[in-house]
């Protein structure tokens, strides 16, 4: 990396530290407090009545249908809806911050008129979001693999390691929408919502859309699908959804810096 | 020799609002240049093109030869914003060294000196510190790195006269080192000293431009005349002679007139050599005086033009 990138990667790491460390804190106390729910769940059979009276479907949907296994519990408890939802927020909040939000403020005029491409510093500032995401989800991976360890959990390592690496992707993914909607002059409000709105109408595609039969073929559009579709927590790695995250997000964020370099900035 | 920044028709539009209309601007080498206009005129909205921040709807703009959203032609250019906002989780020092890094700068003793120079403390963050403090901290910047040029939105904005005086020195050291200096101001006195050539902006529209001197020759030149006791005031016939403007009393029903005058005073002192007056004096002309003529003009000529053709009844202001 040359020397302005890092410079421009540090300071990027720098100005959103505390919120990375914020965010960093609250999902991995989340992550352990459900895991560490486990044993007295377990013993006291309250999962076996949880989905009973819920449809099949609308079970699925939340992702408690197999809740009484500890993968499902899992699942159901954090990888289903809460943790892609807040690491999602997460990054949409981020992305706009440093890139918009920053510009718009007018603390981008300077820079951008130092001897570096633009399309660099907003690649790098993009970098900088999917490292904060990329060390969050290593974090809660950490504790909740320590935890299934400790307490001697069914779960496959290999699984948890697969879903923290969907549910990450499909962050970065988000990020991504973010960035390109910045990229193309928005600003950031119509950025942070209009991601936001991708994340949430794509949670509703992949769990409610299968209830219905008409609907059921709209949940593969949704990015949800291809990360949490084939349940990664118990069957690995979905490759094709994992290739697809990636060439979406690659072509999102090649998209906005194409855009970012052709615009003006904006002033503050 | 290219000039250093070359503007060629250039137009820039927000929506239906033209903030720039046809501008043609020229910034020879080693010189001064004062971008003047008041505020709203389309100064800054100029510099953010030569800075390559937002490019021109129509006309093309060359600075230093090339385009500039080229990153490698800003390695030449040292930039003020107009705007300046800075990062609040910094110390002054951090916010130098990071711009250095940025600009690969490595012999930073003429920072030190500019830190030194500014009266700068490295050490204090820059959450807290004031208009004034931010804007020599980024005067530092700019200067730095020695730049073949310089691009300086509202430089004094915020600054105390002893500072006004530093920066005014740094920016003439800097000319005599081969370095040329853009700067825009509202604040016509200040760019007055130091500028070899001056444009004057509005609307949008650059309004005149050309050697300092030259404008204040051409500048309309204040007179106050005192009238003798007993002799009439011959207001009207003075505000019918071709070149005044601004006739008045300086106290209602007092001997003593003021009055605004372009080109050459022959004729007024030939007007006035019928009369018995006590004193005549002419203040040194200022470029002030000349400009709100401009700022006053709903659709300005060419400084020459106006010149020539005074209306006195287009300016009842004064």
């Amino acid at each position: 990396m040359s020397s302005p990138s890092s410079e421009i990667f540090r300071r990027g790491v720098q100005i959103q530290k505390r919120t990375l460390i914020a965010w960093s804190a609250a999902l991995v106390l989340l992550a352990l407090s459900v895991v560490s729910a486990w044993p007295s769940m377990e013993s006291s059979g309250a999962l076996e009545d949880f989905s009973t009276g819920l449809s099949p479907e609308l079970a699925s949907a939340l992702g408690v249908d197999q809740i009484a296994s500890a993968s499902g519990y899992l699942k159901g408890n954090l990888y289903a809806v809460l943790l892609p939802l807040l690491l999602g927020l997460m990054a949409v909040t981020a992305t706009t911050a440093l890139t918009g939000g920053d510009e718009e403020a007018g603390r981008l005029e300077l820079l951008l008129a130092l001897p570096v491409a633009r399309r660099q510093v907003f690649l790098v500032r993009f970098l900088c979001v999917a490292f904060g995401l990329a060390l969050t989800s290593v974090l809660v991976w950490l504790s909740v693999y320590g935890s299934v360890v400790s307490l001697d959990m069914d779960v496959s390592a290999g699984g948890v390691a697969a879903v923290t690496l969907t549910v990450a992707l499909l962050a970065v993914l988000h990020a991504g929408i973010a960035y390109a909607i910045v990229g193309f002059g928005f600003g950031r409000g119509p950025a942070l919502g209009v991601a936001a709105g991708v994340l949430v109408v794509g949670y509703l595609l992949h769990g409610i859309a299968p209830m219905s039969d008409a609907l059921e073929p709209l949940a593969n559009v949704s990015p949800w699908e291809w990360a949490l579709g084939s349940d990664p927590l118990l069957n690995g790695v979905p490759w094709g959804g994992v290739a697809l995250l990636v060439a979406v997000s690659v072509v999102v964020v090649a998209a906005g810096t194409y855009a970012v370099d052709r615009r003006d900035i904006k002033n503050a | 020799m290219t000039p250093l920044i070359e503007c060629t028709d250039v137009t820039k539009k927000f929506g239906d609002f033209t903030a720039l209309s046809r501008l043609n601007l020229t910034v020879p080498q080693g010189v001064v240049y004062g971008y003047l206009g008041p505020n709203g005129a389309g100064k800054s909205t100029t510099i953010r093109m030569l800075m390559g921040l937002s490019r021109p709807t129509s006309g093309q703009v060359r600075v230093l030869g090339q385009d500039p959203t080229e990153p490698e032609v800003r390695r030449r250019i040292g930039y003020l914003p107009g705007e300046l906002r800075l990062d609040e989780r910094l110390t002054i020092g951090q916010t130098l060294a990071s711009w250095g890094r940025l600009r690969g700068l490595t012999d930073t003793a003429y920072r030190d000196d500019l830190v030194q120079r500014f009266g700068v403390d490295p050490s204090r963050q820059v959450r807290g510190l004031s208009t004034g403090n931010r804007r020599k901290v980024g005067l530092v910047g700019a200067f730095m790195a020695r730049p073949e040029l310089l691009i300086l939105d509202e430089p004094t904005n915020g600054l105390d006269p002893l500072m006004q005086q530093v920066f005014l020195s740094t920016v003439e050291e800097a000319r005599d080192n081969g370095q040329s200096v853009l700067l825009s101001s509202h604040i016509l006195s200040e760019v007055e000293r130091v500028a070899d050539l001056v444009a004057v902006l509005q609307g949008g529209k650059l309004a005149a431009s050309g050697p300092t001197q030259e404008l204040r020759r051409q500048a309309a030149q204040r007179f106050h005349i005192t009238f003798a006791e007993g002799e009439d005031v011959p207001l009207t016939a003075l505000a019918a002679l071709d070149g005044a403007s601004g006739v008045e009393r300086r106290r209602a029903e007092g001997q003593e007139v003021s009055l605004a005058w372009a080109g050459s005073p022959d004729a007024l002192l030939r007007f006035l050599a019928g009369h018995r007056i006590t004193t005549l004096t002419a203040p040194e002309p200022d470029l002030e005086e000349a400009f709100l003529e401009y700022y006053q003009r709903d659709v300005p000529g060419s400084r020459s033009s106006t010149a020539e053709e005074p209306s006195p009844a287009a300016d009842p202001v004064r």
